[in-house]
Order: C-alpha cells, then structure tokens, then sequence
C-alpha cells in the first residue's frame, strides 16, 4: 500500500520537470534537427527535404565554419588549461591556512558572479589595442611598470585574437574553478597529510604524490564544466569585440545566419553539430557520475 | 638554501600578479565610472580620476551614476531582470525540490530514466533550442518576459534537479521512516521536515540560479529584439554600447556595470561558503 503511494506521489512530483524539459529541451532540440535537414532560407518555414546538405557543406565546403572550429580549439585549450592551473594554485593558496582567507576566498569567487557581457565590457576596455599616445588599459599599464615587450594589441592580433579573448574568460571562470577544488581538498582527511609527513614527505611532495592524484576527479568535473562553457561561449566575445568574422566561433555564427541571414537550415545545422560535441563531453561524464551516486 | 629563497620570491610575484589579474578589472571599472568625457579623453588614461585642466588634482564625478539612474531602458532593464529572475528562481526550487525529493527519497517504477532524462540535459547548448524556442513564441505572441521566464527554466531547472536530488540521498531514511510512523503522509515529510533540513541547498541552487537567470544574455537578446521594453541588464548594457557608434559613454556603462554587479557582489560575499559546498555537491561526486 505504502509502496503503491509512494509510487504514484514520486511520479507527480517528478512528472513538471519531465513535461518541462520534455517539450522545452528535447522536443526543441527535435525541432532543430528537423529543420537542420531541410532547405528553410528565409521568414517562412520550409521543411523541404534536404538530406545532409547542411551538414556536408558547413563540415567541407564553408571555410567561416572552418575558422570558428579552429578559434573553438584554441579558445578551449586555452581556456581550460588557464582556469585548472590558476584554479588549482588559488585553492592550494587559501588551503594554506594564510591570514585573511575570507576575503581572498570571496575576491577570488566575485568573477565567477559577473555576467560575461560585464566581464567583457570591462576587459574591452583594458585590452585596448591602441598604442602610442592612445594607450590605455593594460598596454598603459604595462607601459608605466617598464614592461613595455608586453605590449600588444590583443584580441587585434591577426590570426592569434581569439586567444586574447581565454584572458577574460579565465579571469571569469578560475574563481569557480577555485571553488570546486576547495571542495575537493577540504574532502582530503588530514590524517593522510599526517602520515605522509611522518613518512618524511614535504609539503611539496605531498601535494604532488598525495592530494593532486586525489583532485583528479575534481579535475575531470571541473574540465567537462568549463569545456562545454567554452564551446557555448557567445556573450564574452559579442561583449569584446562584437561581431568579428576573425573572432567567430560557432554559436555568433549560427546566431547570425539564423536570425541576421534568416538561413534557418544552416544555422540549425550548426547548433546540432555544437550539440553533439558537448554532448560527446558531457553524456559520458553524467552516465558514470550518476552510476556512482545511484550506488550510494 | 639559496634555491629555497628564490623559489618563495618566485612564488610571491607570482601571487602578485595573479591577485592584481584578479582585482585590476574591478578596479578599473570603478575608476572608469567615475570620470567624466572630458576625464575620459585624457592621454595617457589615469589610475584614479584627475582634473583634466592640467593640474592634476583628484577630481570623482558621480554624473555618471546620475545617469545611469536618470537612464530608463535601464532602470526597466532592472525591474525586468529582477522579475525574470527572481520568478525563474522561485519556479525552480518548486518544481527542482519536488523532483529531487522523488528522486532522491521515493521508489518508483521509471526513477532512473526520469533522472538520466533531466539530467543529461545539464549542460546543453542553449542555441540547439533557441530557434524552435523563437519560432514559438513568436507565433503564439507570448511576451518576451514570460518567454524568458520559460526559458530560463530549461537550463536551471536540471541543475537544480541535480544538486537537491544529492542532498535529499543525503538526508538519513530514519528521518522519513520516524515522521511516517507518526502518521506523517510523504508529501507531509517532505513539506514539513525535510525540505526545512534541505534549506541550505535551496539557499545556494536559488543563488546560482539566480545568477545564471541575472546573467543570461543569448535568450534576452533574442525574445527581446522586437520588444526593447522588456529588455533585461545584460541586453540594455550590451546595447548601450552599440546605441551611439562613434562616441561610446564608457562612464556611464561602468557606472551601469558597477550597479548590477554589486548586489551579486553582496549575495556572493554572504553565502560564499554555502556556494562552495554547493558546487561541491553538484559537481565533485565523482
């Protein structure tokens, strides 16, 4: 009886969530692959069979597409790698045990609380790429600190741009990054920073050979996190240089060619090959985090 | 013994940059907010804001801000972001805390699929719906704070499901069991002990949530485009920028900037524990 009840109490209370990501997520997203197969260009809707034809000619026949994959990868390497390594220093910094704690901790975590279209407004402005007698921003900075080879002209540098633009966004995200490793190390018993101390470990030994194997799942988390972020990434780039073919990665390019270019089938087309590549990150990560939890 | 100084020199400077990457951005932003155009204009910019006449006494305006409070897309775009927000937020919880509680404390046939559906759905793109999503809306004309309202549900919604359903597993079953014995119906449990004992996560989700739904720029952008009075923060400051091309108020838009950061600023500053357990507790079971 009481098995029966809960059964049926379960199902209602789950029932809102699924209806709500039911038809607002997937059905959505069925939508967009449907209309990603067809010749749609244009206000009116157009489902007219189109085969893979998006696809075949964003993957081998559309060098733009080519330039956003390219900016993806060096946006995400950068990006990830920026936000683990300042992550992990800030945490182990703070884990230290050092005077004012509390407020670097909540310094550190203030960015991650920033829109990005903040965030980038902000950084548009200190990475001016003006030089001479217009400098500003950094370059102004490091003008007056006498670090004047550091001077460049960031997210307008020919080809290399799009790796100015992992500075703001790991300023953005390394506080968060910080977080989930504090999380972590705080989840380490001291016991086995003890014996590893008694054993005749310094502290730099146990923080490579005992607590960093330790984060690794915190690592693992913290890059599937901040890789999908990055390959959504939209508003930071809108926000600091705006619509720039060099500076273009795949969600400003499907945004323009839907509603700026009203190509409805390519710019589907573009958002279900963005899907699957985050889904190629994220499905994998979720089936073995859950697994685990449901163990418990 | 040598090596070992040099290294804490090292180290330090390294700590120096990072803390002034880390501060500098703010800094700057109050810095800037507080000039005047004619301030501003000054080659090279100035680390604090100076008379521009040449004799460089320390001279702060609040004529920005005065702006910016005088400004009515975004005053609006405040109440508007609030709304959308706060509602978002609130809609969220309800129906996040009714699933995870299911989820996490109740067995019921179908359990494990509904969880793998909600949660695969953490960290999709939001662009593979927006188009469908645009589409709709348009045809059935619903504004564009309702819209966003719905939209933003779709990706706080399985985060929220996510981080409640592991701290409910977490509550002991003898909570459950003793209230049930005393003849407590479970949705009774669940109403009156343990979503009280569940307070904490629902403080950090709503936060987080919070601050995704403040900070969405790509949904706003697009259900807002044909309807600028319901533009939120995020839009109206992107805009800002775009409204007078050849002469951007730089002042006026970190003013703007500095006013909707603040109060992110301050929840941050207060439940900066709470925001770390919970991550911790989304993100880190691993």
């Amino acid at each position: 009886m009481r098995i029966k009840r809960d059964a049926l109490l379960g199902f209602l209370m789950v029932l809102p969530s699924i209806i709500a990501i039911g038809i607002f997520v997937y059905g959505f997203i069925g939508w967009t692959g449907r209309v990603s197969l067809s010749n749609w260009v244009g206000l009116l809707p157009n489902y007219e069979w189109a085969g893979l034809k998006n696809y075949t000619n964003l993957l081998f026949n559309d060098p733009r597409f080519m330039v956003d994959i390219r900016n993806t990868v060096i946006f995400t390497v950068l990006f990830v790698l920026g936000c683990l390594i300042l992550g992990l220093f800030l945490a182990v910094l703070l884990d230290q045990g050092l005077r004012g704690e509390a407020f670097f901790r909540s310094l550190f975590l203030f960015p991650m609380a920033i829109s990005f279209i903040v965030t980038g407004v902000v950084w548009r402005w200190l990475m001016n790429p003006a030089q001479g007698s217009r400098i500003s921003g950094l370059n102004l900075l490091f003008d007056r600190i006498g670090l004047d080879s550091l001077i460049n002209s960031w997210h307008a540098t020919p080809t290399w741009g799009i790796a100015a633009i992992a500075i703001p966004a790991i300023w953005q995200m390394s506080g968060y990054t910080m977080a989930l490793y504090l999380g972590g190390l705080r989840a380490i018993p001291d016991d086995l920073r003890e014996a590893a101390r008694v054993d005749g470990a310094s502290e730099v030994e146990i923080y490579r050979h005992v607590i960093l194997p330790l984060l690794r799942p915190v690592t693992l988390s913290a890059m599937i996190i901040l890789g999908h972020i990055s390959l959504k990434v939209f508003d930071l780039i809108i926000a600091v240089a705006g619509k720039q073919l060099a500076l273009d990665v795949p969600a400003i390019y499907m945004w323009t060619t839907t509603f700026d270019g009203q190509f409805y089938g390519r710019g589907a087309a573009i958002a279900m090959l963005l899907l699957l590549s985050v889904a190629i990150l994220v499905i994998p990560y979720l089936y073995y985090t859950i697994r685990t939890e449901a163990e418990l | 013994m040598n090596n070992n100084i040099l290294g804490k020199i090292v180290f330090y400077l390294l700590v120096v940059v990072v803390v002034i990457y880390l501060i500098f951005p703010f800094y700057w932003m109050l810095n800037t907010s507080f000039k005047s155009e004619a301030q501003l204009q000054m080659t090279p910019a100035t680390f604090v804001p100076r008379d521009p006449g040449g004799t460089g006494a320390i001279d702060f305006t609040l004529k920005n801000y005065q702006a910016v409070f005088q400004n009515d897309t975004f005053l609006r775009g405040l109440l508007n972001s609030l709304i959308v927000a706060g509602v978002t937020t609130f809609i969220a919880l309800v129906v996040g805390s009714f699933a995870a509680f299911a989820l996490g404390k109740l067995r019921f046939r179908g359990k494990t699929p509904s969880l793998y559906l909600i949660l695969a759905m953490t960290m999709f793109p939001q662009v593979a719906v927006l188009t469908g999503l645009y589409a709709v809306i348009n045809a059935l004309r619903i504004p564009a704070i309702p819209a966003m309202i719905l939209s933003y549900m779709i990706f706080t919604l399985p985060f929220t499901v996510w981080v409640l359903t592991s701290f409910f597993r977490g509550l002991p079953m003898e909570i459950m069991q003793s209230a049930q014995v005393d003849g407590a119906t479970p949705f009774q449990t669940f109403r009156m002990i343990l979503l009280p004992l569940t307070m904490p996560a629902l403080v950090t989700t709503g936060l987080l949530a919070f601050i995704a739904a403040w900070n969405e720029y790509l949904f706003a952008l697009t259900f807002t485009s044909v309807e600028p009075q319901s533009r939120t923060v995020p839009v109206a400051i992107a805009l800002f920028t775009g409204q007078v091309a050849r002469q951007e108020p730089f002042g006026e838009i970190m003013a703007a900037s500095v006013v909707v950061t603040i109060p992110l600023l301050i929840l941050v500053l207060i439940f900066q524990n709470k925001i770390i357990a919970g991550l911790t507790a989304g993100a880190v079971k691993g």
